[in-house]
This record gives C-alpha cells, sequence and structure tokens, in this order.
C-alpha cells in the first residue's frame, strides 16, 4: 500500500513536468506571434513613414505608471506562489486579488489611453503605423485581459481543488503566463513608448 | 463484390498482414486504445524489422514473461466537441456579420472552456492487469496466423 501510494505520488511529478513543457510550448509560439508583431510595427515605423506621429500624442508618464501597475501585480502574484508553497490559502487569494486589481488597473489605463489617442486623431485607420501599434500593443492587452479572467478563476476554484499537486501545477501555468506577458510588455515599452518618443 | 462477401474471412487479426518493417505494425489492428503497451525504444530506422530478426527467430513466447506497467490516459469530454460547434457558430456569424449568434457562440466557447477547468477528475489509469490480456490476444493471433 505505502509503496503504491509512493508510485504514483512520484508518476505526478512525472506527468508534471509533462504537462508544464506542454505550457512551455505554448508560450514559446505565443513568442513568435509576438515577434512578428514586433517585426511589423519596427517595419511600419521606420523613419520618414507617412502618417501622425505617436510621440506628439503620447503621455509617457501615464505609461510609466502602466509598466509599474504591471510589474507590481507579477511582484504580487510571486507572494501569492510563496503562500501557496506554505498552503496559507486565505492568502493566496488575498495577493492574487491584489494582483487582479494591479492588472485591472493596468487595463483601464491602456484602454483609457487608447481612447484618447483615437479621440486626438491617432487612430487604427490612419497610417500602417498606427494599426501597428494598435496591433501589438492591444494584443498584448488582450492577453492580460484573458489573464485577469483567469486569475478570478484561480481564486473561485482554489478552495474546490482537492489535490494540492492539481493547485501547484495550475499556479505554474498562471505564474508562467504571467511572467511572459511582463516581459513582452518591458519590450513594448523600450521598443514601441520610449523608442518612439525619442 | 468478392472483398465485400468475405470480409470476416479474410479480415487481418496480426495487425501486421504485409511482414512491416516500422513499429505502426508493431500493434493491433485496430490499435489498442493505449496505443503502445510500452514505449519502445528506437535504435535503427526499421525498429520492427529489427525486433523480429533478434526476437521473433526463436519462435515462441512465454506469457508469464510479460511484464507491463498501468498506463496513464486522458478520460474522454465532449468540450472539445462542444467548443468546436459553438466556434463554428462564431465564425459562421462573424463572417455574415450576424451579432447576435456571434455573441452567442463566443459566449458558449468560453463558458464551455472554464466549466472544463473546474473538473479535476481527468485522467484514470489502464490496469496492468488489462494490458496485460489485450497484448497477450495480441501475441496470440500473430502466432496463429504466423
Amino acid at each position: 500500500m505505502h509503496s503504491e501510494a509512493i508510485a504514483v505520488h512520484e508518476h505526478h511529478h512525472e506527468t508534471d513536468s509533462v504537462d508544464v513543457f506542454g505550457f512551455w510550448l505554448y508560450i514559446m509560439t505565443d513568442c513568435i506571434l509576438f515577434g512578428c508583431l514586433f517585426a511589423t510595427f519596427l517595419v511600419l515605423n521606420f523613419p520618414g513613414s507617412p502618417g501622425p506621429e505617436l510621440k506628439t500624442y503620447l503621455k509617457l508618464s501615464d505609461v510609466l505608471l502602466e509598466t509599474f501597475f504591471l510589474l507590481a501585480s507579477n511582484f504580487t502574484f510571486c507572494l501569492a506562489i510563496l503562500n501557496l508553497y506554505q498552503t496559507k490559502l486565505f492568502r493566496v487569494q488575498l495577493w492574487l486579488a491584489i494582483s487582479f486589481l494591479l492588472g485591472g488597473s493596468f487595463i483601464f489605463m491602456e484602454v483609457t489611453e487608447f481612447a484618447h489617442l483615437a479621440n486626438e486623431g491617432f487612430r487604427w485607420d490612419v497610417s500602417g503605423k498606427a494599426s501597428s501599434f494598435f496591433t501589438l500593443v492591444g494584443t498584448h492587452g488582450l492577453h492580460v485581459s484573458c489573464g485577469l479572467v483567469w486569475i478570478l478563476l484561480m481564486i473561485m476554484q482554489l478552495p474546490l481543488l482537492k489535490d494540492v499537486y492539481v493547485a501547484r501545477r495550475r499556479m505554474t501555468y498562471l505564474g508562467l503566463f504571467w511572467n511572459f506577458l511582463d516581459i513582452v510588455w518591458i519590450f513594448v515599452f523600450t521598443i514601441v513608448y520610449l523608442m518612439g518618443a525619442m | 463484390m468478392s472483398a465485400s462477401k468475405n470480409r470476416h474471412a479474410l479480415r487481418d487479426r496480426t495487425g501486421d498482414p504485409w511482414n512491416g518493417r516500422t513499429l505502426e505494425w508493431s500493434v493491433s489492428s485496430p490499435a489498442p486504445l493505449y496505443n503502445f503497451a510500452e514505449l519502445p525504444t528506437v535504435s535503427t530506422r526499421d525498429q520492427f524489422w529489427a525486433y523480429k530478426e533478434a526476437h521473433l527467430a526463436e519462435g515462441h513466447v512465454h506469457p508469464k514473461e510479460l511484464h507491463y506497467q498501468p498506463i496513464h490516459m486522458p478520460k474522454n469530454t465532449p468540450a472539445g466537441f462542444i467548443i468546436a460547434m459553438f466556434a463554428g457558430i462564431f465564425g459562421f456569424a462573424i463572417v455574415w456579420h450576424m451579432w447576435i449568434p456571434g455573441v452567442v457562440g463566443f459566449i458558449g466557447m468560453v463558458a464551455t472552456m472554464i466549466a472544463r477547468t473546474f473538473s479535476t477528475d481527468t485522467d484514470y489509469y489502464v490496469s496492468e492487469e488489462t494490458v496485460r490480456k489485450t497484448e497477450l490476444a495480441h501475441i496470440k493471433e500473430m502466432i496463429s496466423n504466423a
């Protein structure tokens, strides 16, 4: 009986690593997607390309605040993971809720910024520059929105998950996803906003 | 006509009617639900041929020597089919600018996905005994048709 339990336990770990590898593959395909969007953005924003300039409409301080919201939500997510490994369920939920609020603030500011740009005349249909900007930043925003739904589901489902390994595995996936979006945002911030503003 | 009339008598039971060289011929026909009882180790291009030359030349298998591990399998689920149906509705609707069925299709897709995440009982093990019986039946067919 004892050895059986150990065998099943070990098997869990085995399949866990296979499943996490599967999620890494998904992250890689997303990397390709964002790579294409970055390439498109850079090609359509070569110096002297026609259309209005992003930097004339941009409030860089708002973008910086957005960045802080997203990075902070990643930090609080890591705190949730730490508490998960100490099996403090309520704290995990609390940190996830804070991550959700920070991520939600990021999305709120981004949508406000998009509305501001569109009202000022930097619309997605005025030039290739503008549409590549909205496609790249919007795709990232869509990913973050999906991540927010996922965080909400995780808060709801954590008390329902009987198996601690299932909870850890799912949090690992969500963590990979959330970290990945942060890394993509660092590139968006550098390439789209900082290089665009210079 | 002849092929249809004699289909039961002429049915292949070995999974290897043409003395195949590669691993897909090494399992029964139709294939067992777990495909391979043990993960095959591939060392040459024509692995099944190499196996035949090494082992089947001996001419016999001792059933008592067959040892298998339980096999980890996913359970069947209708979720994929339901998501595909809603995705079909969604795709058709937005192509023709039909907003109400479009919204219904989209919500159906996402709701099915979310409902699926509430299920944790998604896998099971095929017992060692079942694997052994299935493999033994296949081996008997191969020997009696050799």
